[in-house]
């Protein structure tokens, strides 16, 4: 591989058995301190009353004041990535997938993943941000000769044990509210990649409807590329059950509970955090239904109540007239063959305590954290609406436009010595000496 | 312009056959003597990489980041002589290697160095942040999780900021791999035992 653009020249290098390695120096930045050295050597620069030469920053000149021309500002994350590409700020960054599958995979046929799972009956309710971003145009910052990556190119289906069990009780559940005139309207929270597979597995009784507001990123601080990454391995049965869905079935949220990720403002990470959306109480009734069941899974660290996002809304709902249940999947279970609820009962034994259909079934024992589950007002990050800084992205402008995002190490502003920075990330520490006394304290020869 | 310097060697001892200093060794090797900071900054990513991945492996090592500028001058010269004088390889193959042995006794540990150094632009934006990244505490200085974290925040640097940079691996052969009583040898002591 060769590359005759500079600035960077090698000029010293070894290739022995011993030892290879080789050294390189920098020529643009040796010809801009050589420029300065010129111009304070014969008296260009004197700024103010007193004459105090100053130096400018490097690229950019020799100026009078001390600024920059770059700054430091704020911008929602998701309008970022929607303006300048999914990967803003990362751009050779590679998703890391954490399950795979050895299936057959057409990448061509993510171009219809947005249609095949959007819903029919319940549109309205649907949040297709996560799909739209397979499709999605961008344009390109100025100045960025970087190679586009388009997302659908670097998805790939992946398949999971956990994907593999939900998408199992997934077809349970739906099996069990099917028909049934249980009039409740599901919501799963579970990984992402295992939601979309709870609701493939109910996708022939239940209809998915996906909540997920937010894009990949490849230094996401939710991992949502294996939430796509899943829709793309079970396209096909999400294809093929709209078709055969009746069309009067029950809705089925569709939420990824790392929405909500632990994160600390840091340099390393893209806040692509998001709120979940759900129907308010009056439009849940006018769709025929009276009642929401919330399906998480204790057995994952989940508490037995919502997530704080979801709070506030769960509680309007309860006290306008919809009753809220939750449910662990841990309590559901196949063995023998035979669907199971709890211990000692049947799969049926589910409506001895969420009483929405009658039921013969004997009573199972559960864990009643969860059967006792109504939701109770708590104060939360979001019990004010979203926090300030949640979901957005530390940016550098330039003359009023974003001219990338700080995260970015190939960013022009890195070598601009009077930007300040975001305050975030410069936690001014006094200079001092870090690690050892290397080879330089004592005395070594070849 | 005022200097700083960053650098840091490590000294890992990965079982037999592992590749890790033929990759080490093809990284310099195909890298061009004209070069852009994108690409140095790819090139590092994936010393960066190998090194993270074999951190296991890791039996000793130093690191430093000064903003002396005289200090980061002096530094500098004598880690780039650490290269040129080849003070730190041998002068033979290891005992152990022969045309009809081309693969080290499982028992022999077999040892190679990965040297990194780069002189900075004191004041940038990128050479402040690398320096708030290198402030650890006294009692994690040579823990692997430290050495962990300066590889991981060494992607935070842009080589537009980096006057020179001078990177090399002991061995270029596999068969002249450093033996353990190479390792005794005072000249590496400075190497701190890697500790977690």
């Amino acid at each position: 591989m060769s590359n005759a653009e500079g600035p960077f020249t090698r000029d010293e290098s070894v290739d022995k058995p011993g030892i290879v390695g080789a050294r390189w120096w920098n020529q643009g930045l040796i010809d801009e301190e050589r420029a300065m050295s010129r111009r304070k050597a014969v008296g260009l620069i004197a700024v103010g009353a007193v004459g105090v030469a100053v130096v400018g920053a490097v690229g950019v000149g020799i100026n009078a004041a001390v600024t920059s021309a770059y700054k430091a500002g704020e911008r929602v994350a998701l309008a970022m990535q929607k303006e300048f590409g999914w990967d803003f700020g990362a751009r050779t960054v590679a998703l890391v997938f954490n399950g795979s599958t050895t299936e057959r995979f057409d990448p061509k046929r993510l171009a219809t993943l947005e249609a095949d799972l959007a819903p029919k009956r319940h549109l309205p309710w649907h949040v297709p941000t996560l799909l739209q971003s397979l499709t999605a145009p961008s344009k390109r910052l100025p100045r960025d000769t970087s190679s586009q990556r388009l997302l659908p190119a670097q998805l790939m289906p992946i398949q999971t044990a956990a994907m593999t069990n939900a998408y199992m009780l997934g077809g349970l559940i739906g099996q069990l509210f099917a028909g049934r005139g249980a009039e409740a309207l599901l919501i799963v929270d579970l990984n992402g990649e295992d939601s979309i597979a709870f609701a493939a597995g109910a996708a022939n009784f239940l209809e998915p409807i996906f909540g997920m507001d937010n894009w990949p990123h490849p230094v996401g601080v939710v991992s949502s590329h294996l939430t796509l990454a899943s829709a793309a391995y079970y396209q096909p049965v999400f294809a093929e059950a709209k078709v055969k869905r009746p069309e009067s079935a029950g809705g089925l949220i569709v939420l990824d509970r790392r929405r909500l990720s632990a994160y600390t403002d840091d340099a390393k990470h893209f806040d692509n955090r998001y709120l979940a959306k759900i129907p308010s109480a009056s439009a849940l009734k006018a769709a025929g239904y009276k009642r929401v069941l919330y399906i998480t899974n204790q057995s994952t660290g989940a508490a037995a109540y919502e997530l704080d996002d979801l709070n506030a809304a769960f509680v309007a709902l309860q006290s306008e007239g919809v009753e809220v249940r939750a449910v662990s999947l841990d309590v559901f279970s196949v063995s023998s063959g035979q669907a199971n609820y709890g211990i000692g009962g049947t799969i049926e034994s589910f409506w001895r305590d969420y009483p929405w259909v009658s039921t013969t079934a004997p009573k199972a024992i559960v864990n009643s954290a969860y059967t006792a589950y109504t939701p109770r007002a708590r104060p939360t990050a979001f019990s004010s609406g979203k926090p300030a800084n949640f979901g957005k992205v530390h940016v550098v402008t330039k003359d009023g436009a974003v001219a990338g995002a700080e995260l970015d190490a190939t960013g022009p502003w890195r070598s601009d010595t009077n930007y300040q920075g975001s305050s975030n990330y410069m936690v001014i520490v006094a200079p001092r000496r870090s690690g050892s006394f290397t080879r330089s304290s004592g005395g070594w020869g070849g | 312009m005022n200097h700083s310097i960053f650098a840091l060697e490590l000294c890992l001892c990965p079982p037999a056959g592992n590749p890790l200093a033929m990759q080490l060794g093809e990284l310099v090797r195909r890298h061009p003597a004209t070069t852009t900071p994108g690409a140095k900054w790819e090139m590092y990513r994936a010393a960066r990489q190998l090194l993270a991945n074999n951190l296991g492996y890791a039996v000793s090592g130093c690191w430093d980041f000064f903003d002396s500028d005289a200090k980061s001058l002096a530094d500098y010269d004598m880690w780039t002589k650490g290269m040129t004088t080849e003070e730190g390889s041998r002068r033979s193959p290891r005992p152990d290697a022969s045309a009809n042995n081309m693969y080290r006794q499982q028992s022999e540990a077999a040892y190679i160095t990965c040297t990194m150094s780069f002189l900075l632009q004191n004041g940038s934006f990128a050479e402040r942040q690398l320096n708030n990244q290198c402030n650890i505490p006294d009692d994690r200085l040579w823990t692997r999780a430290t050495f962990a974290h300066l590889l991981d925040k060494l992607g935070l640097l842009s080589f537009a900021v980096v006057k020179s940079d001078v990177f090399y691996v002991i061995p270029g052969d596999d068969r002249w791999a450093l033996t353990a009583d190479d390792m005794r040898d005072p000249k590496f002591e400075y190497l701190r035992p890697i500790v977690g």
